[in-house]
Formats: C-alpha cells, sequence, structure tokens
C-alpha cells in the first residue's frame, strides 16, 4: 500500500512538528535539570544538615513526578505527528538510527523507573540516605543518557557524518554532536534554575507566614545560583557549537547567522540582556542582607551591573535597521557597533567576564550567610522575569537550531544536504554518500 | 480562518511567532495543570 503524503490546512505540517516538539523538550529538559538539582540538593542537606534542603529536593521531585505525564505525553504525540506526517523521512531515520533510538527507550525506561522510585522510597530510605541520594542521579544520568541519544539524531541532521549511514560510531560521533550535547546539558540546568527561582520568587510574594517567606526567599537565591552559574558558562560553549556548524555546514551557519533568520539571534540576545541584567540586579539587592556588611563587594557589584548592562546593550545592536524579513528601519543603512567582529564577541566575552566576577562576589557573600525573608518586591519581580525569558530563549534557539537547514528554502532539508524537506534522498554532495537509501 | 491564513502567509516572522505563541500556550497549560493537581489542599 502506498504512503500517503498528508498536508496539514493553513499551518502547514512542518509548524505541527515544531509546535510538538518544542513543547516536548520544554519539559523534558526541565524534567532532566530538575532531578540532578534536586538530587544535588539532597545531597547537600545530608551533609549540611540544613532541611531546607531536603524540603527544596522533595518537593522539585514531587513536581518533576507529576510533570512526567505532559512530557512523556508530547512525546508520543510528537512521535505518532513525525510518524503520519512524514513517514518515509521516518523510516531513514529509523535505519540509520536503529541503535540510537533503541538505547534511547531503554534510557527513558530507567528513567521513569529510577524517577518514581527515588520519590517513592523517600521515607523509606530515609536513614540509608546515601543509596537514596545515588537513587537521584542515578535517574539524572539516565536523563541524561536519553538526551544524548537524541542529540545524537538532531546534530546528525544538520551536520551529517562523512561516513555511511552505517557507521554507528561515525553517525553518532558526528561534527556537532559534543558541542550540542554541552551546550544542552548546561542549558538544561540553567533552565531549571531560572525556573526554580521564578516559581520561588511566586511564592515568595504569595506567603505570609515567615517560615514560608524565608524558605522561598531562600529557594529563589539557590535557583538563581544554578540559573546564572551555568548560564555564563553558555557563550563560550554556545560559540563552540556555533563554530563546529560554520566548519562542517557552512551555508547553514551563514542563514542563521547572515541570511534571513539572523534576526532570531538578535530575538535571543535580547532575552540574554534580560536574564543577565536582572539576575546581577538581584545579586546586589541580595548583598544589602548579608549577615556581614560587604560595602566593598556591593560597590563592585553595582559596577559589575553596569558593565553587565553596557555588554547588553553593545550584543543587541543589530547589524543594519534592515531587522527581519519586512521590518525595515532607517533605511536599512547598516549601525555602528553592529558588527559581529568585533563588537559582539567583545559583548559576549565581557558578559561571560563580568558574569563570573559577579557571581564570584556573591558567593562570597553567601559563604557568610544572609538574612532571609526580607527580599523587595521587585527582587522578586527579577527573578520572575528570568525564569520567563529562559523560556522564550529556548524556544528561540531551538527555533533557530532547526531553521537552519532550511538554507532559503532551496530546497530546505530534513537531513541536511542528504533528505529534503519533501523527503526525497539526494545523493549527490550528501556527506554519507549514496548510503541513505 | 482567512485571517489567520494571512498571517502564515507572511513567512518566516508570521508563522515563527503563530508557533511561538501555540507552545507557549501548551507549555503554561500544562504547567498550570500540573501546579493545580500537585496543590494539597
Amino acid at each position: 500500500m502506498p504512503i500517503g503524503n498528508l498536508e496539514v490546512p493553513v499551518i502547514g505540517k512542518n509548524v505541527v512538528i515544531a509546535i510538538l516538539v518544542q513543547s516536548h523538550i520544554l519539559f523534558a529538559t526541565f524534567i532532566i535539570g530538575a532531578v540532578l538539582i534536586a538530587a544535588t540538593s539532597e545531597y547537600i542537606g545530608m551533609l549540611t544538615k540544613q532541611p531546607k534542603y531536603e524540603r527544596f529536593a522533595r518537593g522539585l521531585a514531587r513536581f518533576v513526578v507529576l510533570l512526567f505525564a505532559s512530557g512523556a505525553a508530547l512525546a508520543i504525540t510528537f512521535v505518532l505527528a513525525l510518524v503520519t506526517l512524514f513517514p518515509i523521512f521516518f523510516t531513514y531515520l529509523q535505519n540509520i538510527f536503529f541503535w540510537v533510538f533503541l538505547v534511547e527507550a531503554f534510557m527513558f525506561l530507567g528513567q521513569i523507573i529510577i524517577v518514581y522510585a527515588w520519590y517513592n522510597v523517600w521515607d523509606k530510605l530515609a536513614y540509608r540516605k546515601s543509596l537514596h541520594v545515588v537513587f537521584g542521579f542515578i535517574a539524572g544520568f539516565f536523563g541524561i543518557m536519553a538526551m544524548t541519544m537524541i542529540d545524537a539524531v538532531a546534530s546528525y541532521m544538520l551536520t551529517p557524518a562523512a561516513a555511511p549511514a552505517t557507521d554507528v560510531g561515525r553517525v553518532i560521533l558526528n561534527q556537532t554532536f559534543i558541542p550540542l550535547n554541552m551546550h544542552r546539558f548546561v542549558g538544561n540546568l540553567s533552565y531549571v534554575g531560572f525556573m526554580v527561582a521564578g516559581w520561588a520568587a511566586w511564592r515568595y510574594l504569595h506567603s505570609t507566614r515567615e517560615g514560608d517567606r524565608e524558605y522561598f526567599d531562600w529557594m529563589g537565591h539557590w535557583g538563581l545560583v544554578w540559573g546564572f552559574g551555568f548560564f555564563i558558562l553558555q557563550p563560550v560553549i554556545g560559540y563552540g557549537y556555533l563554530k563546529s556548524i560554520r566548519e562542517s555546514s557552512p551555508e547553514a551557519f551563514n542563514t542563521i547567522m547572515m541570511g534571513d533568520k539572523a534576526w532570531v539571534f538578535n530575538l535571543l540576545v535580547i532575552w540574554l540582556a534580560v536574564m543577565g541584567i536582572a539576575s546581577t540586579a538581584y545579586f546586589l539587592h541580595k548583598l544589602r542582607f548579608a549577615v556581614k556588611p560587604m560595602p566593598t563587594v556591593r560597590k563592585m557589584t553595582m559596577g559589575a551591573l553596569a558593565f553587565m548592562a553596557l555588554f547588553s546593550l553593545l550584543n543587541t545592536i543589530p547589524f543594519s535597521g534592515d531587522i527581519a524579513p519586512g521590518i525595515v528601519l532607517f533605511g536599512g543603512a547598516q549601525f555602528p557597533l553592529g558588527t559581529m567582529y568585533p563588537y559582539k564577541y567583545i559583548g559576549l566575552i565581557g558578559l561571560m567576564l563580568v558574569g563570573f566576577f559577579v557571581l564570584g562576589l556573591y558567593l562570597k557573600a553567601t559563604a557568610s550567610g544572609f538574612v532571609w525573608g526580607h527580599a523587595s518586591r521587585w527582587s522578586q519581580y527579577a527573578l520572575m522575569s528570568t525564569a520567563v525569558t529562559v523560556v522564550l530563549t529556548m524556544m528561540t534557539m531551538g527555533y533557530t537550531r532547526e531553521t537552519a537547514r532550511r538554507v532559503e528554502n532551496n530546497p530546505g532539508w530534513l537531513i541536511y544536504k542528504c533528505v529534503t524537506l519533501d523527503q526525497q534522498i539526494v545523493q549527490e554532495g550528501c556527506p554519507a554518500g549514496g548510503s541513505i537509501k | 480562518m482567512m485571517d489567520l491564513a494571512l498571517l502564515v502567509s507572511l513567512p518566516p516572522v508570521g508563522r515563527f511567532f503563530l508557533g511561538f505563541f501555540a507552545i507557549l500556550f501548551i507549555y503554561s497549560s500544562l504547567l498550570l495543570f500540573t501546579y493545580w493537581i500537585s496543590k494539597e489542599e
């Protein structure tokens, strides 16, 4: 029986897949990052005997267990949509990535079993805490491995290895696999950190009991340390990832950096600016509540905030008035300080260095402690803004990477230079040669 | 429906934001749902 070619009216089938995958990723990455952060927090609670870590870890684990249903439901819906809308392409994927999908399935299974076991034996293993913490880290490991397998597929679609598609090792270890995996691993932790901070801020503003206010104030700080700490690693890891795309698929790189899709990068740096400035402003505010007053550290953080704003502003200046297709300002004239080299490099490196500096100062103050429960409303709004913008960042980045294969839609690829958007095989110029058939 | 068709006929920005808001809607709905089922009272 021939396979039908289904079309989705109005929005098209590509958008259907994009919506389902991106929604799923927002849940899946949250679960992976949250399990690792919760397990680490539980371990710190075990070492320091501070009950707030235990309360935090258990609450986050509970939320993960409940969230799993939504993430898994979206995953199944996505696979169903892929099989239905792109049946030929799915067949190629299944052939190329048989072992990857097999391992992925078992990692997913392992993750489900261990995450649920981890949460359910919390009381049972109360006196064998080390073992319980190990449960959490094993659940995190399974999640990371599942993500790694999917990253092999996603990276191959953009940068297929110059080797036969039957060479499993080369297919998995394609040119952008490791940078993508690093980028996403760090991103997961940062994303969850910011989300935790935003959630804690919301709960803080709605809490009336003194104990709860102290706890949620601390939780906002704890989330932000994770979120911002991993966030400032991303410019250098992201640069490495982009560099690997440029080396393997220069046209794809040009599409997202200089072509019709360059505007998504302008959007991205706006989100980075919000997260960087809001986090630094929060740190500055929090230093007012340091148990041991630190006026010098506070002044230096104030200077860091100014530099953070300056570098962020530099990053947001677009190359020209031709902002996006159909949006032209100032007659499309080139803007001063808008070029990638050297200004955006200065901006991104500056953002990272200031980030490390301010985090170092803040952690120094953290070591002597804070008075919790007295944070201002606006500091909590700053935390909430980071939670919102980190979601927008992930969506923008997801779109950017997937759209890199479009290359002016002429023809647009499912596997770069090998399988077109309309599921046709192209052997000429395909790095895998004639092995995809 | 016609307006929607017009919106998505403005690639890529129109389609981008259509998908963008659809994802935000699905994500926030499911997060709120999870929050609601997790509330103990």
